[in-house]
């Protein structure tokens, strides 16, 4: 069930309509525990027994923790959470490609090593809900927040419908306490998640959806294409996957908000970064804070040294990378953010008060920042690593390797979406949306809606991250 | 970006109401039990009402193949009990196992006698009126005698559900919603939510008032080849004075140039273009006359092929941008009706309204006709190739012409197997054509419903002033009920082509492409029949029957 199909609108007025009449705490936490599996078992209902066991491993553990006091036993339930947490995405999601890199290593080697014949079916959401509960165990393990005593609780966090396929990642220690008490209507502000969720719809049904055709086109024979259609394939790939993704976070946002919960910001309009530093400050915030806190802070963070600094720096983006995907591309693109945010520092240190903070200084240090995200996003997006060169080699004009195009009209829409992207970055405009008078707002709401159906892709496309 | 969940009085986490918690709690878990139970059955309400309409099974029963018989070769039959009306149903999706493994399925009993090992085909055949014969016809994987290997052999088929079950399941599905809803809107009323009612009522009066504004101002889709075809007619619509509409067999047989050229001949002017396209039926064709008649005047003829309407949409068509294009409110108008008339069980009538419910609701929601508005603009401006028919073709594209320049790989493989189909099976052609002369060839009424339509096409010709001629191709079946319009006065022109021994060259191998269509050269051939009888001359169809040129004395007044 995807949030921009018919069906998840029926569902979701459905859940929204019986919460809220509803009149009391725990059973529409019962209610919203049974919707978020229905729509779950709407993708694949097998696997909702890896969220149980989840749900139910990090449970105990956590009133284990809970009642102890000794270090090492703490630490063997820390251990334990982990291993069956790791171990289910570890399983599902790298099996395969630790198998066959070993295979290829191998092969390297002279040796012929059998491949594993296991067809593994990825889960879907599996690397967002068991970074959740993940966070969950070392939260309370390092006494951050007190165990969930109600498995109820605990399983809603987990299994949270708005959030629970493609993030954002959310963190006990901000989602459990907002389930504590029961939610009023007249404290939820209608108009700005309605907005928001628009706004998400149009991102990902209008632009992405939209975008998608030509861009895997060309990312399918690079080697087609001339190096003009490269420079649009790679703008539009950038485009498609921030509004693909932005665009679920926003509506998962949005639909959360209307339950009365809140998700928290996942981007705040990560191309107009000046700096790869800023850009992970914008881009799949939940992500980079829980990686900073979880992995790069206790590798050490910025304060074993300038060289400790930057290997931690570089575990961190390698891991992130793999995180999205078990390929080595997405290795290869963490291992991009990491030496420009590695670079990003040396350069910072060296400069020190030296560049005056000018205009241009900033123009500049978008398009250049901007300009490695793109390199970062071939790799991400190119099916192997030849063809992720013969693409980023036609991106930097040094061939044009064959006479296909791409429709030179592309540019209308990247200069459009470049300037509504700046412009969004200047103010808050769905809170803007809670200022109209309310049948103003209705109305006015109405008629956006038939608009932005106009251009809504028919051909749904699978939202990018539900992948990872 | 995000909005600020919270009010700013930092009201977070609300403290706990004392009416919400000490509301009387049985009427909050009964709707929780109520609303969840509401969700099980809708889960369940597709599978249900599609075993219902007999499409996909949901419950089977297991029977012993009781005293299997030899059938020839490898082959032995085993008898069932006799399915009434579901025929076809049963025998579908009837399966035969060996040992509770499931043999492989073939085509034909042809196959298992020459293949035996472990294969299986399941016979409907008719038997006495209203009731089929059925039987299974299998061999056991090893070709040994299944009346002495000890092994079971069972079939696994759909059971029928008793209608007293099928109506007590709809009323509780009805029932269990209506409940749920009542507890619904009284809890949102004491939630204070109720008043949300009247902004979110206004929104959707808004949002359709748009819709409709639209509906007619906006271009169609030139996603499809239709759509191309618009595009290109829209380009030339003011010297356009003919329009062909129907089926693929008026796209693949009436070429436009061969109809000009023949009015020429004979001093007279035409100017046509073929809108045909594949699969074609009666209500699309009223959709498209409507539009084109009120969007030009120059139209002067209209030839028409007026296939008939099916209870449901084609499954491959369905989520097609073509078939939700004219599924506006006419063709709802016209299609409930004809639905309900069908006579069909009554899931399988549910089902179908249900269909043409969900196509007018795509329809009426304009989902991606902006788009199809910028494609167009696009197309115009960067004046891009054609995708599936070149402007000066005018809308036709003989199958011949389509197989010697196929689009991928899979048009050819397609194109050649319709070919081989006929050419390979030469006896079988024969057969149909033999079958075809000695039904009758004339009239018969069939469908009310579809004069209705006949009429309606002929009345909004009169409205126009446009000549209506309807068209019969040189099928491999009658279309009894056309000719009974004829006939019967309610159509005032048909020119009938199907007449294998008034035509015996169209109904050639030679002159054909496929079971359905002709080849290039006997296309335009008939293409240049149509045009001299519309002027009145002798190649046309033969006098006698109703055709084109002539009118039908039942047709005089």
């Amino acid at each position: 069930m995807i949030f921009t199909e018919l069906r998840f609108l029926a569902f979701f007025v459905a859940a929204l309509a019986a919460y809220w009449a509803l009149p009391a705490n725990r059973p529409r936490k019962v209610w919203l525990l049974l919707m978020s599996y229905v729509f779950y078992a709407a993708w694949d209902w097998r696997f909702l027994s890896l969220i149980w066991i989840s749900t139910l491993v990090d449970y105990l553990v956590g009133i284990a923790l809970g009642r102890t006091e000794r270090a090492g036993r703490r630490r063997a339930l820390l251990i334990a959470s982990l291993t069956v947490n790791l171990g289910m995405l570890g399983f599902f999601k790298y099996f395969g490609f630790f198998v066959d890199s070993a295979a290829g290593l191998g092969a390297l080697l002279g040796f012929t090593l059998h491949r594993s014949t296991l067809e593994i079916v990825l889960p879907v959401g599996i690397s967002f809900y068991t970074f959740q509960t993940l966070s969950y165990s070392i939260d309370v393990y390092r006494r951050k927040i007190e165990p969930a005593r109600n498995l109820l609780d605990l399983a809603l966090f987990v299994g949270f419908f708005p959030q629970l396929v493609a993030g954002p990642i959310v963190r006990a220690a901000d989602f459990l306490p907002q389930l504590a008490r029961i939610r009023r209507w007249t404290a939820v502000r209608a108009a700005p998640h309605l907005t928001l969720f628009l706004l998400g719809f149009v991102k990902k049904a209008c632009i992405s959806d939209n975008v998608a055709p030509s861009v895997d086109a060309y990312f399918a024979t690079p080697q087609a294409y001339d190096a003009a259609s490269a420079w649009i394939a790679v703008l539009l790939y950038a485009i498609q996957i921030y509004c693909d993704f932005s665009g679920y976070s926003d509506m998962a946002i949005a639909s959360a908000g209307l339950l009365g919960y809140d998700l928290g910001p996942n981007f705040r309009h990560p191309y107009v970064a000046a700096s790869p530093r800023e850009f992970w400050q914008r881009w799949h915030i939940s992500l980079s804070t829980w990686l900073r806190d979880y992995l790069y802070i206790p590798l050490g963070g910025s304060r074993r040294g300038e060289l400790a600094t930057h290997r931690n720096l570089m575990i961190t983006m390698l891991l992130g990378g793999l995180w999205h995907g078990a390929a080595w591309n997405f290795v290869l693109w963490g291992a991009i953010h990491g030496v420009a945010l590695s670079a990003h520092r040396v350069w910072g240190r060296w400069r020190g008060e030296r560049v005056r903070r000018t205009a241009l200084a900033v123009a500049a240090g978008v398009a250049l920042t901007q300009a490695w995200v793109c390199l970062g996003w071939i790799f991400f997006r190119a099916h192997d690593l030849e063809r992720a060169w013969v693409t980023v080699r036609s991106w930097l004009l040094l061939e044009s390797p064959g006479r296909t195009t791409l429709d030179p009209w592309w540019w209308l829409l990247i200069v459009a979406f470049a300037m509504a992207h700046a412009l969004g970055a200047r103010g808050e405009w769905t809170a803007a949306a809670a200022r109209w008078p309310r049948w103003a707002f209705a109305a006015g709401y109405g008629v956006a809606v038939a608009i932005v159906l106009l251009f809504v892709q028919v051909d749904v496309q699978p939202f990018i991250y539900f992948q990872f | 970006m995000t909005p600020t969940l919270e009010p700013p009085r930092g009201e977070t986490i609300s403290p706990v109401p004392a009416s919400a918690e000490t509301a009387p709690w049985p009427r909050g878990w009964l709707l929780l039990i109520l609303a969840l139970l509401s969700v099980a059955a809708w889960a369940a309400a597709p599978a249900i009402l599609r075993h219902l309409a007999h499409e996909e099974p949901l419950l089977h029963e297991t029977v012993r193949l009781e005293d299997p018989s030899p059938a020839g070769a490898r082959a032995y039959r085993a008898d069932l009990e006799p399915s009434p009306q579901t025929d076809r149903w049963a025998s579908g999706w009837t399966r035969v196992l060996e040992d509770g493994r499931e043999l492989e399925r073939v085509p034909s009993g042809r196959e298992v006698r020459e293949r035996g090992a472990g294969t299986y085909t399941v016979v409907s055949r008719p038997g006495a009126p209203g009731v089929s014969e059925l039987f299974v016809l299998f061999g056991s994987s090893d070709d040994s005698d299944p009346r002495t290997n000890g092994r079971r052999y069972r079939v696994v088929r759909p059971r029928e559900l008793a209608p007293a079950l099928a109506k007590a399941l709809v009323v509780l599905f009805l029932g269990l919603n209506l409940a749920t809803l009542v507890l619904i809107t009284l809890g949102l009323k004491r939630h204070d939510v109720l008043p949300a009612a009247g902004p979110i009522a206004l929104s959707v009066v808004a949002g359709v008032a748009v819709l409709a504004l639209l509906e007619r101002r906006l271009p169609e889709s030139t996603g499809d080849l239709l759509g191309e075809k618009l595009r290109q007619y829209a380009r030339v619509a003011g010297e356009i004075d003919t329009i062909f509409l129907g089926s693929s067999r008026v796209y693949r047989h009436l070429d436009p140039a061969t109809f000009d050229a023949t009015f020429a001949e004979y001093g007279r002017r035409a100017s046509s273009f073929n809108l045909g396209v594949p699969d074609m039926r009666i209500l699309e064709t009223l959709h498209l006359a409507e539009r084109l008649l009120e969007g030009s005047s120059a139209i002067e003829r209209l030839i028409v092929e007026a296939e008939a309407e099916p209870l449901f949409i084609r499954e491959e068509n369905r989520e097609t941008q073509r078939v939700r294009r004219w599924h506006g409110i006419g063709t709802l108008r016209r299609a409930i009706p004809a639905i309900l008339d069908a006579g069909a069980p009554w899931p399988e009538t549910a089902l179908a309204v249900l269909d043409r419910l969900a196509l007018f609701a795509w329809r009426a929601s304009q989902i991606g006709r902006g788009l199809d508005g910028i494609d167009a603009l696009l197309d115009e401006v960067g004046d891009r190739p054609a995708r599936w028919i070149e402007p000066e073709n005018r809308g036709f594209l003989s199958l011949d012409a389509d197989r010697r320049a196929p689009r991928t790989e899979s048009d050819r493989e397609g194109l050649e197997r319709r070919w081989r189909e006929l050419h390979e099976e030469v006896a079988d052609w024969r057969r149909t054509v033999a079958r075809l002369r000695r039904s009758s060839p004339e009239g018969e009424l069939r469908d009310p419903y579809e004069l209705e339509r006949f009429a309606e096409l002929e009345r909004l010709a009169a409205r126009h002033d446009v000549e209506l001629v309807f068209v019969l191709s040189p099928r491999p079946e009658r279309r009894p009920n056309l000719v009974h319009a004829a006939e019967a006065g309610i159509i005032d022109r048909l020119a009938r082509f199907d007449d294998p021994d008034r035509y015996p060259e169209f109904y050639a191998l030679d002159g054909r492409y496929d079971r359905h269509h002709l080849d290039e050269e006997a296309a335009k051939e008939m293409t240049r029949r149509l045009a001299l009888a519309l002027l009145g001359e002798r190649d046309g169809p033969r006098p006698e029957s109703p055709g084109a040129g002539q009118r039908p004395a039942a047709a005089r007044p």
